[in-house]
């Protein structure tokens, strides 16, 4: 279990090295009294353990050793539910850089802990103690009944007594000590649910009445029952466990917060907020060029070559045209969304993130959002998927589910091939002010678009959801810190492989289904036919011309209109879509790459289907409309519901559709055409 | 420790007793009570923010609002909603002089 929120948000099994042990992965959490979706997850696993066989053979509980009384919290209420439980003092190297002494022999005697052990994940150090310690634990091991972890309770047991006597009858099946069970009862409303599998319905009321009399009996004396479990748990930290850690006086623990004090100043804050914004895209931009011309060499050495080496005919048209066209024109964006990635994971592991989310958070509440939905926000360009599934941080019904409907709108970066193929194709290479290009600019200004629709239609929403919004806001700011090369290569490599994957499998599939659409059916007269009025009479020229009546008014043609079709399971796809189709219909014009062949391609009257203003339009078109399967799935699952990610297909792809008719019927109104 | 439910004012309490967000930056305090019936105030106390705990106000958001303290050795962000229900007593110098 780790203890920084936000970090872990489902759990994850392993199986231990060399050994029959599974090891799970719990978000983190304060405390087992849940405020979110991501901390429910660790304490519905903790209730299981009142059934003998859901019991672990070890908890391990990881904390900041940097933050120590704070974070035993949790460690008491998982060490009183009585299984074997490792403590892991974690960033234990940072702790000693900050000259904290911890007192580890004392701490595990005094916490009756199976193990105090100092680790750091950085190093590695204290991993292998771990796993020894877990070993050394006997098949059956049942630690010692211990008193709950609990001081300067004695006050208010006399009132609490009736229903700790009935909660101590109910010991077999409950398997919890009945005085901090009492103290939860009377701390957490629905806190008697979790009961319910282990008790009669007799037993159920009898439980109410006694937990109600001792609310009144409480309410009498004036004395605040809903705390008595925390104050009880930090005397025992303050008074019993703080004497084990020693800190010498240190002053870089300020720097920091000097840090702090520049980044999230009144004036300069929301300057370098915006900076690095700005930074991020341009870098995009600029920095991925040449591996990008690197890659885009590569494929097209690929295709000449196998040109050459295969016999003409419908194998080498397949492998040529259909699978290294579309899966190669995908594979060439592959490190703009490494640095997207590299970027985002950058600003969260620093600490930069939770600032964002603190300078941001009265605005968020203005547009009916919260500080939280930052995070989610920002991820989604990378991803909507982990984007959305981060949104769980955020404990209101209602800040969530806007969130949730929002991020989609966020450019991810499977639109980045589609903005970055139109920007280079159709956007002038031009310099502003002899700093930003125009290239640069137009994507910063599609992003923005975005964003600033899921501004606007974050306060739409805001007015037709009628639940009350959240008037809380918690949050743990994180001392600023280098980031863990470790750490943002895995989140680097966990997105890179995804995206790879994605390209072997689905966009290989439809680059072979999208080859046979454009090739068959063949008219009798083949050969004498040009490669475009082959591919009109094919299956997917067919297709697209039967959509041609709809997306005409947006400018596009029957071959934008057939990737448009082929792009619903995932964005990225009209690229190698489109790629396919101009390899099939420039045969004859030697191998050319896409951008020249969209640049050169001419419609029956001989002007060109690609203008500035069409690529725009479809942009705009990419920017709103709900394109990606996974994203559909990923709502389903964490709503719960078909209503919401069916609702927000029906709103995208409307708002796609109204927005770019608006894009190229006005812009031709102005005469841009 | 009495009236839980309503929000007293300052003075009707005692003259030293404030609340959280009229405090200004660099300002330190002890934790005099949290309202119970504010939400969110579970949380808070799971988190260490107890009656007694010592406080430092860090900052005020760039907007305003939420506001940053520092409480038992970490950053918390809390919006001044929240703060409003907060009361504290300001640690003086003489204290502050006595445990340093």
């Amino acid at each position: 279990m780790g203890n920084y929120p936000g970090v872990t948000v489902e759990k994850k099994s392993g199986w231990l090295k060399k050994q029959r042990i599974i090891v799970r992965d719990f978000p983190g959490t304060y405390s087992l009294n849940p405020k979110t979706m991501d901390e429910r997850i660790v304490s519905e696993m903790v209730q299981s353990w009142r059934k003998p066989e859901n019991r672990p053979k070890a908890a391990i509980v990881i904390v900041d050793a940097t933050n120590l009384t704070r974070n035993l919290y949790l460690a008491l209420q998982i060490l009183d539910w009585q299984v074997p439980t490792i403590i892991a003092l974690n960033m234990m190297d940072e702790a000693r850089k900050q000259g904290i002494h911890i007192d580890v022999d004392t701490l595990r005697v005094r916490l009756n802990a199976h193990a105090v052990i100092p680790t750091s994940a950085k190093y590695g150090e204290g991993i292998e103690d771990i796993v020894d310690a877990i070993v050394s634990i006997p098949g059956d091991h049942q630690p010692e009944e211990t008193q709950p972890r609990l001081l300067e309770i004695e006050r208010f047991l006399e009132p609490i007594e009736p229903l700790k006597n009935y909660l101590e009858i109910l010991y077999d099946r409950l398997n919890h000590h009945p005085l901090v069970e009492a103290l939860r009862l009377l701390s957490e409303p629905g806190y008697i649910n979790y009961l319910l599998p282990y008790c009669t319905v007799d037993e159920i009321e009898t439980l109410r009445g006694l937990l109600e009399d001792v609310k009144n009996t409480f309410r009498n004396y004036d004395i605040p029952y809903q705390s008595l479990e925390q104050a009880a748990r930090y005397a025992y930290i303050d008074v019993y466990l703080a004497d084990t850690v020693h800190q010498e006086k240190v002053e870089q623990k300020h720097l920091s917060e000097k840090i702090d004090g520049l980044l999230t100043h009144r004036v300069a804050g929301p300057i370098i907020f915006i900076g690095i914004l700005a930074f991020i895209f341009n870098a995009i931009f600029s920095w991925a060029q040449y591996p990008m011309e690197a890659i885009s060499y590569g494929v097209d050495w690929l295709s000449v070559y196998a040109a050459n080496r295969l016999p003409d005919g419908d194998l080498q048209s397949l492998i040529v045209d259909g699978v290294i066209a579309g899966v190669g024109s995908i594979l060439v964006f592959f490190p703009q969304i490494i640095l997207l990635v590299f970027f985002l994971a950058v600003l969260e592991d620093s600490g930069y993130m939770s600032r964002m989310a603190f300078m941001m958070d009265r605005f968020m509440r203005k547009i009916g959002l919260h500080g939280r939905s930052v995070l989610p926000l920002l991820s989604g360009f990378a991803c909507a998927i982990p984007a959305i599934m981060s949104s769980r941080t955020i404990e209101n019904w209602r800040d969530r589910i806007i969130t949730i409907l929002i991020t989609p709108l966020m450019s991810c970066s499977a639109r980045l091939p589609v903005y970055t193929l139109l920007i280079a194709a159709f956007i002038p290479d031009k310099q502003i002010l002899g700093f930003f290009s125009l290239q640069g600019i137009t994507l910063m200004g599609i992003y923005f678009l975005g964003m600033f629709t899921a501004i606007f239609v974050a306060l739409i929403f805001k007015n037709i959801f009628k639940r009350r919004a959240s008037n809380v806001l918690i949050m743990e700011l994180p001392p600023y810190r280098m980031p863990l090369p470790q750490s943002i290569w895995w989140q680097i490599y966990d997105r890179g492989k995804a995206f790879l994957v994605n390209a072997g499998s689905i966009i290989l599939a439809i680059s072979i289904v999208l080859w046979f659409l454009a090739s068959y059916p063949r008219a009798e007269n083949h050969q004498q036919l040009s490669a475009k009025e082959r591919l009109e009479f094919s299956f997917a020229g067919r297709l697209g011309h039967a959509i041609e009546p709809a997306i005409e008014p947006l400018g596009y043609d029957w071959k934008i209109g057939v990737g448009l079709i082929t792009s619903f399971a995932a964005r990225e796809v009209i690229v190698s879509t489109l790629a396919t189709i101009y390899n099939l219909e420039n045969e004859e014009a030697g191998k050319r790459s896409l951008i020249e062949a969209m640049q050169a391609d001419r419609d029956s009257q001989g002007n060109p289907v690609f203008t500035t203003l069409v690529a725009v339009s479809l942009m705009v078109f990419f920017a709103y409309a709900a394109q990606c399967m996974a994203t559909f799935a990923i709502i389903k699952r964490e709503t719960n519901s078909w209503r919401w990610p069916v609702f927000m297909v029906i709103y995208m792809t409307v708002l796609a559709y109204l927005a770019s008719l608006i894009v190229y019927q006005g812009g031709r109104l102005m005469g841009w055409s | 420790m009495n009236t839980h439910s309503t929000l007293p004012t300052a003075k009707l309490l005692n003259d030293e007793v404030l609340i959280l967000s009229d405090l200004r930056p660099g300002d330190e305090a002890f934790v005099h009570d949290v309202d119970v019936s504010v939400d969110g105030q579970d949380r808070l106390r799971d988190m260490g923010l107890i009656n007694g705990s010592l406080l430092r106000v860090i900052k005020y958001a760039p907007l305003g609002d939420p506001m940053e303290i520092k409480i038992r050795g970490y950053y918390l962000s809390i919006r001044k909603s929240m703060a409003k229900r907060i009361w504290v007593r300001r640690r003086t110098r003489e204290v502050a002089s006595e445990t340093q």
